[in-house]
C-alpha cells in the first residue's frame, strides 16, 4: 500500500499540460487497478490473515477509498478536457488558413478522444460539395472510399441528424462504408453553425466499442469550436480573396487612368479642362485630346455601356480603334464608320459605345463632328443661344455598316463648348429629380466668362449639390472648350 | 424587371416591367427571346408600358433582342415606349433603328 500512497499524490497533482495530464491519467488508471486487485486478494485471502471482526470494516474502508478514487479520477479527467478543449480552442483561435485549421483540429482531437483512423470534412458554402477534408490513418488507395463516407453511411445520418453516432461494432451496422479493414467501431459526429451543418469528424479504431457516449459529448463540445474556426478561416479567406480582387480593381483603375489625357493642350485662342470622376473603381467614361497637326486638335468624349471591368476593355478597344483611325486623316464620318464597324465585329451587339468626335481648328475656329449617338455636346454661344451638337449618326458597336454625317460649327470667340457624358445630367435628387440638360444649360450659362476648369469645378458642384454625394450613381464627364 | 410573354393574333408580346438596367437581366431577356424564337415565334413586340427606369445597359438589353430576332430571321416592334425611352433613343439615334408604336394595338395592328 505505501507505492499507492505516492501514486495517489501524483494524481491529485494539477495537470498543467496534456502530456502531464495524460500521464497522471495513466498513473490513475494503474492504481485504479492497483486497488481492485488488493480488493480482490484481501477478499479471498482474508481468512486466518485478517480477524474476521475487523473484515467488515476494513472492506467499507476500502470502499470508501475506491470512491474517492472514482471521484478523484472524474475531476482530473474533466479538468484535463476542459484543460485540453481550451487550448485547443485558443490555438485554433489563432489559426486561418482552413487547411491548417483542419489539420490542427485533427491533431488536437487525438488528445480528446484516441483514435487509428479519422477525417474531417467541410461542406462548402452552399453545401453542395467538399471544400476541405484532412485525413489520418487511412491508406491514400482509400481515398476514394473515405470520400464516399461523406454524406453517406454513418456520416450522413449523422449530418442528416445533426446528432453524434456511436458505433461499437461497425460490422453489425450496414449503414458502415469499408474504408479501412482494421476498423472495428466508429464516431461520427457533425459540425454545425447557425442550424446549418457544415461538415462532420469521422473517428475509427482498431478496438471494439472504443467510443463511448462521453466520448461523443466531449466531441460535440469540440466540434462547436472547431465550427467556429472553420468559418473564421472562411471569412478570412474571403476577405484575403476580396482584398486581391479590390487591388485587381485599384490596378485596372490606374491603367484606365493612364489612358485619360493628363492634361488639357494649350493654343493661343481655345483654352481646354476635362474631367472624369467615374463612380465606381473602374469607370465607362472616355474623353481625349488628339493632336493631329500643329493645329487641329481631334476632341472625343464617349460613355461605354456598363461599368467596371467590361466596360474598361471596351473603352480601352474604342480608343485604340478612335486613335489609329483619327490619325489616318480619314473623313470623320468614315472615322465614326470604321470605328463602329470595329467595335462592332469584337463585340456582343448589346456592348456599345456612345461617343462624339470633333476635330478643332484651333487657328479658324472650324469644329468638323459626327456624334455617334452621344449626348449632344453644348455649344454656349456668346449671345447666349445653346445650340445642341448631335448631328451624326448611331451609337456605335450595336449595329454593322451604319452611315455617319459629319457637320461643321464655328466656335468664335467668347463661346463655349460643352462636352458631357449622361452622368452629369441623370444624377437624380432624393425625389427622384434628374439635374437634366436644362439645369445643366442653365449652370453653364452663368460661367461662361470663367475658366474652363472653374467652369468644371463649379458644375461638379452644383451637380452634387443637387443631388447629394449618394445621388451620383454615375460616371461623369466633362470637358470645356473656351473659345477666348 | 419582369418578363411576361403572351401570344396575341399569333405575334409574340413581351410585357417588360420594372427597372431594366443590364447585369442579370440581359441573360433573362435573352433566355426569354431565344426561348420563344424556339417556339417558332417570329413576330415580337416588346411592351415598354412597364419599364420605370432604364439606362444604357437596358438599351442594349432591346438591342441584344432585336439583333437576336433579327438573326433568326424575324421582326420586332416596340409599343408603350414611355418619354424617357424615347429621349434614350434620340439622343442614341436608336430611333432611327426600331420601330415604335404608341400601343400593343397599333403594334399587332402594323403585323396585319
Amino acid at each position: 500500500m505505501e507505492s499507492s500512497d505516492k501514486e495517489i499524490s501524483a494524481v491529485a497533482k494539477t495537470a498543467t499540460s496534456a502530456n502531464e495530464g495524460w500521464a497522471e491519467r495513466r498513473v490513475f488508471e494503474e492504481l485504479v487497478q492497483l486497488l481492485h486487485e488488493t480488493k480482490r486478494e484481501i477478499s479471498e485471502r482474508s481468512p486466518g490473515v485478517i480477524p474476521t471482526e475487523r473484515m467488515g470494516e476494513f472492506l467499507e474502508q476500502l470502499s470508501r477509498l475506491e470512491h474517492l478514487l472514482e471521484h478523484i479520477g472524474e475531476v482530473q479527467q474533466s479538468r484535463l478536457e476542459i484543460h485540453l478543449i481550451t487550448q485547443i480552442a485558443l490555438s485554433l483561435a489563432s489559426a486561418l488558413d482552413l487547411n491548417d485549421v483542419l489539420s490542427l483540429i485533427l491533431d488536437s482531437l487525438k488528445q480528446v478522444v484516441d483514435y487509428d483512423a479519422a477525417g474531417i470534412f467541410v461542406l462548402s458554402k452552399d453545401g453542395n460539395e467538399m471544400e476541405g477534408e484532412i485525413l489520418r490513418g487511412y491508406r491514400s488507395s482509400k481515398r476514394g472510399a473515405v470520400r464516399q463516407k461523406f454524406g453517406q453511411g454513418l456520416m450522413g445520418w449523422a449530418m442528416e441528424n445533426m446528432a453524434p453516432l456511436v458505433v461499437s461494432d461497425v460490422s453489425r451496422d450496414p449503414r458502415y462504408i469499408d474504408a479501412r479493414s482494421r476498423t472495428r467501431s466508429e464516431l461520427v459526429v457533425p459540425m454545425f453553425t447557425a442550424g446549418r451543418v457544415i461538415g462532420a469528424f469521422n473517428l475509427e479504431s482498431d478496438r471494439l466499442g472504443a467510443f463511448s457516449e462521453r466520448d461523443a459529448n466531449h466531441l460535440m463540445t469540440f466540434a462547436s469550436h472547431a465550427s467556429v474556426a472553420i468559418e473564421r478561416a472562411r471569412l478570412h479567406r474571403e476577405i484575403l480573396e476580396k482584398n486581391k480582387i479590390d487591388e485587381e480593381l485599384s490596378l485596372a483603375r490606374r491603367m484606365q487612368k493612364d489612358l485619360l489625357p493628363d492634361e488639357a493642350p494649350e493654343y493661343e485662342r481655345f483654352k481646354i479642362a476635362g474631367i472624369n470622376r467615374p463612380s465606381e473603381m473602374v469607370g465607362g467614361d472616355y474623353y481625349d485630346y488628339i493632336p493631329l497637326t500643329h493645329k487641329d486638335l481631334g476632341l472625343v468624349i464617349g460613355d461605354v455601356v456598363g461599368k467596371g471591368i467590361p466596360a474598361a476593355f471596351t473603352m480601352a478597344s474604342f480608343r485604340a480603334a478612335l486613335r489609329i483611325e483619327a490619325s489616318s486623316h480619314y473623313a470623320i464620318s468614315t472615322i465614326l464608320a470604321r470605328v463602329n464597324d470595329f467595335l462592332n465585329d469584337s463585340t456582343k451587339p448589346e456592348i456599345f459605345v456612345t461617343a462624339f468626335y470633333g476635330v478643332l481648328d484651333t487657328q479658324t475656329g472650324d469644329l468638323t463632328y459626327a456624334n455617334g449617338g452621344h449626348n449632344p455636346p453644348l455649344l454656349f454661344r456668346k449671345d447666349g443661344q445653346v445650340q445642341e451638337l448631335s448631328e451624326g449618326g448611331m451609337l456605335l458597336g450595336a449595329f454593322p455598316a451604319a452611315l455617319y454625317h459629319e457637320h461643321r460649327v464655328t466656335l468664335n470667340s467668347g463661346d463655349v463648348l460643352l462636352f458631357y457624358t449622361d452622368g452629369a445630367t441623370e444624377a437624380e435628387n432624393d425625389s427622384e429629380q434628374q439635374f437634366g440638360v436644362e439645369r445643366l444649360k442653365e449652370a453653364v450659362s452663368v460661367l461662361v466668362l470663367e475658366s474652363p476648369s472653374h467652369i468644371i469645378s463649379e458644375l461638379l458642384k452644383e451637380i452634387s449639390g443637387f443631388c447629394g454625394e449618394s445621388g451620383l450613381q454615375d460616371d461623369i464627364t466633362l470637358m470645356v472648350v473656351q473659345c477666348l | 424587371m419582369k418578363l411576361k410573354s403572351r401570344v396575341t393574333d399569333g405575334v409574340l408580346v413581351l410585357e417588360v416591367k420594372g427597372k431594366v438596367m443590364g447585369g442579370p437581366d440581359a441573360a433573362a431577356f435573352q433566355d426569354v427571346v431565344k426561348s420563344e424564337i424556339g417556339n417558332g415565334h417570329k413576330q415580337f413586340v416588346f411592351d415598354l408600358g412597364g419599364v420605370d427606369w432604364m439606362n444604357s445597359s437596358g438599351l442594349g438589353i432591346l438591342i441584344g433582342g432585336l439583333t437576336t430576332i433579327k438573326n433568326a430571321g424575324g421582326q420586332l416592334k416596340l409599343a408603350n415606349v414611355t418619354e424617357k425611352i424615347q429621349s434614350l433613343f434620340m439622343i442614341t439615334k436608336l430611333v432611327t433603328i426600331f420601330d415604335s408604336h404608341k400601343t400593343v394595338e397599333d403594334a399587332l395592328k402594323a403585323y396585319q
